[in-house]
C-alpha cells in the first residue's frame, strides 16, 4: 500500500493505494495523526481492497472527527470498496462522496 | 525449562566459552610470535654491534700494521734522490703497496697536502684540511692524533668503497693506506678466525658467523669447525646477515630458544585475559539472550495455544448438538488463520421451538481480537437471553459494545432466529456478510438486505430485522468473510460469485447441505478456498455455519 498525504490548515488529506488489510493498516495508523486536524479527506480511487482492520482505523478516524465537530470524507471508493462499506452499515456513518 | 533446551544452553555456553578460549590461544600464539620476532631483531640489533666493534678492531690492527711499515719506509724513501720526483715516488709507492697488500698509499706533508701517492694522478691533487668529507677526517693526524681508521666507505675522489687508516708522522704529516674490500677481507682474515668460539646468543644454541665473499666460513660458534661452507638456515631458525668490514656476518638463533623478556610476557597474557574474558562475557551474553528469547517465544506459543484452546472451547463443538432434536440440522466449523482468531459462531435455544444461531468477525487479530470475541459473545447471547425482539437484541448488544471500547474494535455479526415450527428465520445483519439460502428443491441465492452497523462502532444505532422463511428441506449457509477474501496468488479474491458457484457444484454432486453424519459441504467448501488460496497464507479466519429446516414433523418435508 501506498499513502501520499498533504496537511493544511487542518485539513489532511490522504490518497491510498494498493490493499488496506491486516499488514498494511498499521502504516495508516502510523500516518494518521491527528493532533490539529478538524477535516480529513480520503481520495480510495487507487485502492484495491479493504479489511475490517482498515474500517477500524476509519472509524476511529470517524469518531475523532465527530468529537472534536469536524468532517471526514472518503472519496471515489471502488465499487469493492463501496460494497463493503454498505454490506458493514458503514455508508450511513461515513460521508461518502462518487 | 524443559531438560532439552536445559541441554541445549549448557552446550552453547560450553560452545561460547571453548570459542572464547580458542581465540584467546591463536591471538596469544600470534601476538607471542610478533613480539618474538621484535625482541629477536633487537637482540640481533645488539649483538651485531658488539661483534662489529670486535671485528673492527681487528681488522684496524691488521691496517695500522699496514700503515706503521709504510712509514718506516717512508723514513728511508725521502732520503733518496727521486723522492721529489712524482713519476718515480709514485712506482715506487705501487710496488710497495702491493708488497704490503693494500691497495693505496698516501702521504700528506705537514700542510695536510697529498704530495705522494700509489696513483700518480693523485698527488698534489688532494688537501686533506681543506675537504669536508671522508678525507677531511684525516687532518686531525695533522693536529691531535696519532693515529686514525674509517670503516668501509666511499672515499672522497672517486667514491669508490675503501677503508682508510692513517698514522703520523711525528715531524709533520701523515701515511695513509687504503684497502678495497677484497684486499681488507685478504689482509684480515686471518685475525678474525675464531672470533666468535662461544659467543653465545640466545642460549646454547645461538651464534655468530663470520664468512668471506665466497661463504667459506672463518668464525664459527663451535671451535674447528672453521673452513667450511655458509649455507642458509632453515625455518626452524629465526636469523640475519650484515656486512662488518667487507665480511658478511650471520647471527642464527633457534626459534624454539627465541625469548621475550618478562615484561613483555606480562603485558601479552594481561591482554590476552582482558581479551579473552570481554570476548567470553559477549559471548556468553549473546547466548543467553538467544535462550532467553527462545524460552520467550516458547513460552508464548504455549500461551497462545492455551488462549486458542480455552476460546474454541467457549463455542459449541459438539455435533449433532441436540440429539433429540429433528426439527433441524445445524453443522459448523471454524478454520483460525493465526494462534487465535476473532471469528466466532454460535448457536441455542431461546424458548421451546425457537433456536437463535448467530456468525460474528471481530475485526483485527490475535489476542485483542479474541478477548472482544469473548465480550462480544457473551454480550450477544446476554441480550439474547433478555427475550426482547431481535432488532432490539442487536441495538442493546451495539450499545453495550460501543461503551468503554477504547481500542475501536467491532464485530460484524448475522443473528437470526427460527421458529422451528413454521420456519420462519428472523434476523438482523450487522454489517456481516450476507448469508446464502439454499432451497431443498434446488437453486441458491444470497438473502441481501441493507445491512445495520456492525457492533461497537457507535453507540444508538438502529438495526431492522427481516424474515425470511425456510420449507422443510431448505438451509440457510452463513459464513464469514475469510470465506470471500482469500486471495489467489494474483491477488484475486475467491469472492461471493465463485462460493455460490462452488455450492451448487458441490450439491450437483448430489452432497446434502447437512448430512446428520457428515459435514461435506462445509468441508468441500473450506477445500475450495484452500485451493483457491494454494502458495498464498490463509488470509483471515474462515467460519461457517448451516442450519436445514425439517420441517415440524422433522422428516424434511417428505413423510414417509
Amino acid at each position: 500500500m501506498q499513502i501520499t498525504k498533504n496537511t493544511a490548515n487542518g485539513r489532511l488529506s490522504m490518497a491510498l493505494s494498493g490493499r488496506l488489510d491486516t499488514n498494511t493498516a498499521p502504516e495508516l495508523e502510523e500516518e494518521l495523526k491527528l493532533d490539529g486536524v478538524n477535516e480529513i479527506v480520503f481520495d480510495f480511487a487507487e485502492l484495491e481492497y479493504i479489511s475490517s482492520a482498515g474500517l477500524r482505523i476509519l472509524m476511529t478516524a470517524q469518531k475523532a472527527m465527530m468529537a472534536c465537530g469536524g468532517k471526514m470524507t472518503i472519496e471515489h471508493p471502488n465499487d469493492m470498496v463501496k460494497g463493503v462499506f454498505d454490506m458493514t452499515g458503514l455508508s450511513t456513518v461515513f460521508t461518502i462522496a462518487p | 525449562m524443559t531438560p532439552d533446551s536445559q541441554r541445549r544452553l549448557k552446550w552453547r555456553l560450553v560452545g561460547a566459552v571453548a570459542i572464547a578460549f580458542a581465540a584467546s590461544m591463536a591471538l596469544t600464539w600470534m601476538l607471542h610470535e610478533k613480539m618474538t620476532r621484535r625482541e629477536t631483531r633487537r637482540l640481533f640489533d645488539n649483538v651485531f654491534s658488539d661483534v662489529a666493534v670486535d671485528i673492527r678492531e681487528r681488522v684496524d690492527a691488521r691496517m695500522f700494521r699496514q700503515a706503521m711499515a709504510v712509514r718506516d719506509k717512508f723514513y728511508e724513501m725521502r732520503e733518496e734522490p727521486w723522492w721529489n720526483d712524482p713519476d718515480e715516488s709514485s712506482r715506487r709507492l705501487r710496488l710497495l703497496a702491493d708488497e704490503l697488500g693494500v691497495d693505496e698509499i698516501c702521504i700528506a706533508d705537514a700542510d695536510g697536502l697529498l704530495s705522494h701517492s700509489a696513483r700518480r694522478e693523485e698527488v698534489g691533487a688532494l688537501d686533506f684540511s681543506k675537504d669536508k668529507g671522508q678525507a677531511g677526517e684525516f687532518a686531525s693526524l695533522l693536529t691531535d692524533k696519532y693515529e686514525l681508521s674509517q670503516p668501509l666507505m666511499p672515499n672522497s675522489l672517486r667514491g669508490e668503497m675503501v677503508k682508510y687508516v692513517g698514522v703520523w708522522i711525528p715531524d709533520g704529516g701523515f701515511v695513509q693506506v687504503g684497502g678495497r674490500e677484497k684486499s681488507v677481507r685478504n689482509l684480515s682474515r686471518t685475525a678474525l678466525t675464531g672470533l666468535t668460539h662461544g659467543w653465545h646468543v640466545s642460549g646454547d644454541d645461538g651464534g655468530i658467523y663470520i664468512t668471506t665473499g665466497n661463504g667459506t666460513i672463518i668464525s664459527h660458534p663451535v671451535a674447528g669447525r672453521e673452513g667450511g661452507q655458509w649455507c642458509e638456515p632453515d625455518g626452524d631458525n629465526y636469523w640475519e646477515k650484515r656486512m662488518i668490514e667487507g665480511f658478511p656476518v650471520y647471527i642464527v638463533i633457534p626459534r624454539r630458544t627465541a625469548i621475550v623478556e618478562r615484561r613483555v610476557l606480562v603485558t601479552i597474557s594481561a591482554f590476552l585475559n582482558g581479551m579473552a574474558l570481554v570476548l567470553a562475557s559477549l559471548l556468553v551474553g549473546i547466548v543467553i539472550s538467544r535462550y532467553v528469547r527462545d524460552q520467550i517465544a516458547v513460552r508464548r506459543k504455549k500461551e497462545m495455544a492455551m488462549a486458542a484452546e480455552i476460546q474454541e472451547s467457549s463455542i459449541p463443538r459438539v455435533f449433532p448438538p441436540f440429539s433429540e432434536e429433528r426439527r433441524m440440522d445445524v453443522f459448523a466449523s471454524m478454520r483460525t488463520a493465526r494462534d487465535v482468531g476473532g471469528d466466532f459462531y454460535d448457536f441455542y435455544f431461546s424458548g421451546p421451538s425457537r433456536l437463535t444461531f448467530l456468525v460474528a468477525d471481530v475485526s483485527g487479530k490475535s489476542v485483542p481480537a479474541a478477548l472482544f470475541m469473548m465480550r462480544a459473545k457473551a454480550t450477544i447471547k446476554g441480550a439474547v437471553q433478555t427475550g426482547l425482539p431481535l432488532d432490539k437484541v442487536a441495538e442493546s448488544a451495539n450499545d453495550a459494545l460501543s461503551r468503554d471500547n477504547d481500542a475501536s474494535m467491532f464485530v460484524t455479526a448475522w443473528i437470526g432466529d427460527i421458529d422451528l415450527t413454521n420456519g420462519v428465520v428472523t434476523y438482523v445483519n450487522a454489517g456481516h456478510n450476507p448469508p446464502i439460502l439454499i432451497s431443498g428443491g434446488g437453486g441458491t441465492r444470497y438473502a441481501r438486505e441493507l445491512s445495520g452497523l456492525m457492533f461497537g462502532a457507535m453507540p444508538g444505532m438502529k438495526y431492522k430485522s427481516h424474515t425470511l422463511r425456510l420449507s422443510p428441506g431448505d438451509a440457510l449457509y452463513v459464513y464469514t468473510d475469510g470465506i470471500t477474501e482469500q486471495p489467489d496468488t494474483n491477488g484475486a479474491l475467491f469472492g461471493e460469485d465463485r462460493l455460490i458457484g462452488t455450492i451448487e457444484s458441490i450439491l450437483a454432486t448430489g452432497t446434502k447441505p447437512l448430512e446428520r453424519d457428515s459435514s461435506s459441504m462445509l468441508g468441500a467448501i473450506f477445500a475450495a478456498v484452500i485451493a483457491h488460496g494454494a502458495g498464498v497464507e490463509q488470509a483471515d479466519d474462515c467460519t461457517q455455519l448451516v442450519l436445514r429446516y425439517n420441517g415440524d414433523a422433522g422428516d424434511g418435508g417428505n413423510p414417509a
